[in-house]
């Protein structure tokens, strides 16, 4: 048997500014841990522990906010293993995962006991068909649960009843945020002329919210339970350019789709509004990239530029006016990023990061009384990172 | 047949060796092992090799997959060996030179040392002419050239003309940029394990890039959370979970129930109105009218409410029935006349003086602290709640709503309204009895953020465009009294419901 360790550090730190108003100097820090062994010619094992503790939002955290964020805490435990058949250009991986994400959201909630604390357990296959390395075809399927064990609805708790009648609405759930899941993905790059490289990825999500039953239009619950199906479509234009060995550029245009259906209704109490099919949203995001990499490999100083620009719209939420009241139409968001970093090598494996964000949302909602929808926000940081 | 390109094509130079006669010379494909092809000059298409030998011609083309080898045999006795992943050309097959393209991958070659006969290997960058060795040639993505020498003496040259010689066990790597400089050869196991790394790395990365469509689709269940507005601080800094909901208990009935929830207490708030007849579905229609109509009686009236405050153990409850819609513009009362109204279609208050208001009005009203009678009236067809109308009558001796006896005459009630710092909207509604208890009714007007409002958030607002600015803020209201023995009722609603429903007038 062959060890061969992956493992990588990051540490980094800095601030984030909303709207103009600074946050307070926070860190980043993340760990890779990856044993990755090969028993012969056949078969290798790929076991990884990550963990990922975030302080300071990234541009990318922050959808709306005026949303709550004090630290995010990642831990993934997984293994996976790789079966390639003799004389064969398949390869075959079973896998088994967990994932535990802590979220601190106000300056009373500790670690630990966040409401929006959860789990996932997963297990999952793959097929990938390498007609040419490191070119490949994949196909995945993965059965998953979320759980958020610190998260009920108030209303489970409130079934008891008051004054001789009931608070709560018949078929209410507890634990309604747990979802069933089941994630076919499809994957797939190959070489385009002899200057680019084209990359795309598929994936049709299912989840069954298991506790959560749907809203009718009087406001009351129904029997069936809510089911969501997000698609996505990715493509990814590559131009990898090696003009000598101490000197490549990558640069790169990306194109995504999603499209969430549910079956979802949502009814806004206080404005005695029903709003079918809440959750459905499209999304179109795009964006370059270019990435230079100056030096030996694995010593490079690496300078990369990116932008993103992404439109979202909820063709079922109507917009609101600033007190709340609806006004027909439709909810459309504009989003874009741009990002700078910086890496420079101090040793090889090794080098100081320092990495900027900008980002504007922009939306025709006006009601923001719990949700941002238009705003700014910058972010940096600045540290060390250690991969092998 | 035009020679297959790499990814980044380079002009080739030839390098020219002089050599001695030789016999003629063929190539042949002689071994295979794994998914090996090879395409014939004239043809468009890949053949699967099945049997062997296949006698290759100029311009024939050669190409193995993962984990597959070929074996090229020259008829001087030289041996080509192409690794896996890798394709090459055959440029030339003569007596005197032979010449293969490799134009990605690696092979490893045998080359006799016979006399002026040339043999050459080209790469998009390089080209390896060799006279009797043993050496491998390797291009990775980019057109970058690595040549290793086991045996012999080989010569290399990159595309400006500059020339190395190669001695045994030596490497050396060739680029767009020109010729490295040659060093020791590595270890072939470290290469090996080189490789392994490379693919884990790539496995990493699949087996994240899933990962990030799991967390994606997690964080939009987040988000939805926040954009209903299930989650605030209150003025206290903590967190606030929100839940309101309708149900309906009855076809004439709907309730709505406000639920807030923090990490050490649960209170909740909830009003139940009976109407006149049967409420659609669609409760707009009805709750439209809850408030009143301005012009023509209203088609939907609350014949009776309940609203309740809990925090589980101690709860104040008010009830009411006996409701009936009075024109209160046209009952012969001037002081309770209304020239602002609450326009639900508009969201607003706007305008009404002189015009028929038709207001629901309650004949009878019990205000209950921990289920103790605190404070009530009754009446009959009540048009008009000012004192001066002299319709009603304080409840004393009897329950208001169910009429039984009192075990004691209600105390006197006493009430003062007091705003303790003159620069927050936060108000103190001070209910003091004659048998000492008390209840007292803090209501803050809070933004998202859990502050307080301020007088110059209502600056320059009065009536109508006072209550419009409310409509933008939170409203918090701590309920204590003697009963809770220091307990406290606290609920973060939105004003408007308290106004719609004529809580706050």
């Amino acid at each position: 048997m062959e060890l061969s360790p992956i493992y990588g550090l990051q540490v980094l730190g800095g601030q984030n500014f909303y709207t103009g108003q600074r946050n307070s100097l926070t860190g980043n820090a993340s760990a890779v841990v990856a044993p990755a062994m090969k028993f012969d010619d056949n078969w290798s094992l790929l076991p990884s522990f990550n963990s990922a503790y975030q302080g300071t939002e990234q541009v990318l955290d922050i959808v709306g906010a005026g949303t709550l964020f004090q630290s995010q805490w990642d831990n993934r435990l997984g293994v996976k293993g790789v079966y390639t058949p003799d004389d064969s250009l398949w390869r075959f991986k079973p896998s088994l995962s967990t994932r535990y994400e802590f979220l601190q959201q106000t300056k009373d909630e500790q670690i630990g006991k966040g409401l929006y604390d959860y789990y996932t357990m997963d297990a999952g296959f793959d097929a990938e068909y390498v007609y040419r390395e490191p070119f490949a075809l994949r196909a995945g399927l993965d059965y998953y649960q979320n759980h958020f064990p610190n998260y009920t609805s108030l209303e489970s708790q409130a079934a008891t009843s008051f004054q001789g009648q009931s608070l709560a609405r018949e078929l209410v759930g507890n634990y309604v945020l747990d979802t069933q899941n089941v994630l076919l993905s499809l994957g797939g790059e190959g070489p385009v002329s002899d200057r680019f490289i084209v990359q795309g990825t598929a994936s049709v999500l299912y989840e069954r919210f298991a506790n959560q039953h749907l809203v009718a239009a009087s406001g009351d619950l129904t029997s069936p339970i809510r089911q969501d199906v997000m698609s996505s479509l990715a493509v990814s234009l590559k131009m990898p350019a090696e003009l000598n060995s101490d000197l490549r550029v990558l640069g790169s245009w990306d194109l995504a789709g999603i499209y969430n259906t549910s079956n979802q209704n949502s009814y806004d109490a206080t404005q005695t509004q029903f709003i079918p099919y809440y959750y459905n949203y499209g999304e179109i995001r795009t964006g370059p990239n270019v990435r230079v990499l100056v030096g030996p490999s694995h010593e490079e100083t690496i300078v990369g530029l990116g932008a993103t620009y992404w439109y979202r719209r909820y063709p079922y939420r109507q917009l609101q006016d600033a007190d709340g009241a609806y006004q027909g139409g439709s909810t459309h968001m504009g989003n874009w990023m741009v990002q700078g970093s910086l890496t420079y090598p101090m040793a090889p494996h090794f080098g100081l990061v320092f990495n900027v964000q900008y980002g504007r949302a922009t939306s025709n909602q006006h009601f923001e009384e719990f949700y941002r929808y238009n705003y700014t926000t910058t972010n940096y940081l600045f540290g060390f990172t250690y991969d092998y | 047949m035009h020679p297959r390109r790499a990814i980044f094509p380079i002009a080739v130079v030839a390098t020219l060796f002089g050599l001695g006669s030789y016999a003629a010379a063929g190539v042949s494909l002689t071994k295979v092992s794994g998914l090996v092809q090879f395409k014939p000059v004239d043809s468009e298409g890949w053949q699967v090799v099945r049997t062997v030998p296949v006698d290759l011609r100029e311009g024939d083309a050669v190409r193995t997959a993962l984990r597959a080898q070929a074996t090229l045999l020259f008829q001087d006795g030289s041996r080509v060996e192409l690794a896996a992943n890798s394709s090459f050309i055959v440029d030339q097959a003569t007596s005197r030179r032979s010449t293969l393209n490799l134009t990605f991958g690696a092979l490893k070659a045998w080359v006799q040392h016979l006399g002026s006969r040339r043999f050459e290997v080209r790469t998009p960058t390089a080209v390896c002419s060799v006279r009797g060795t043993e050496f491998g040639v390797q291009v990775l993505p980019g057109g970058r050239t690595v040549v290793d020498l086991y045996k012999g003496l080989l010569g290399v040259e990159d595309r400006r003309g500059q020339q190395v010689l190669l001695h045994p066990n030596e490497r050396v790597q060739v680029d767009l940029r020109g010729m490295g400089t040659p060093g020791a050869l590595p270890n072939e196991r470290a290469e090996l394990r080189s490789r392994f790394h490379t693919i884990m790395q790539r496995e990493m990365a699949l087996t994240m890039s899933k990962e990030q469509v799991m967390a994606a689709a997690v964080n939009e269940i987040k988000t939805a959370e926040f954009q209903q507005g299930k989650s605030l601080i209150d003025v206290f800094g903590k967190r606030v979970r929100l839940e309101e909901y309708i149900v309906r208990p009855q076809p004439d009935q709907f309730k709505l129930v406000v639920l807030n929830s923090r990490a050490d207490r649960f209170d909740y708030f909830y009003y139940l109105g009976t109407f006149n007849t049967t409420l659609p579905s669609d409760l707009t229609v009805a709750l439209r009218q809850i408030n009143g109509t301005v012009g023509t009686a209203p088609t939907y009236w609350l014949t009776a409410f309940q609203t309740g405050r809990s925090n589980t153990q101690d709860s104040v409850v008010e009830m009411a029935n006996g409701g009936h819609p009075v024109d209160i513009n046209n009952n012969g009362v001037a002081s309770d006349a209304v020239t602002q109204w609450f326009d639900p279609s508009q969201n607003k208050y706007v305008d009404v003086t002189g015009k028929s208001v038709y207001m629901t009005l309650f004949d009878n009203y019990g205000l209950y602290v921990n289920g103790g009678l605190k404070y009530g009236w009754t009446g009959s067809n009540i048009t008009s709640y000012a004192s001066t109308a002299g319709q009603i009558t304080l409840a004393s001796t009897n329950d208001p709503i169910t009429g039984a006896a009192l075990a004691q005459s209600l105390p006197a009630r006493s009430v003062s309204t007091t705003f303790p710092d003159s620069s927050q909207i936060h108000q103190i509604i001070y209910e003091s009895y004659s048998d000492g208890t008390f209840t007292q009714w803090d209501n803050y007007i809070i933004d998202d953020q859990g502050k307080i409002a301020t007088t110059a958030d209502f600056a320059a607002t009065a009536g109508t465009t006072y209550d419009q600015t409310l409509l933008k803020f939170n409203y918090e209201q701590v309920v204590t009294a003697s009963e809770f023995q220091g307990r406290k009722i606290d609920l973060v609603v939105e004003p408007k419901i308290l106004i719609q429903s004529g809580l706050i007038q």
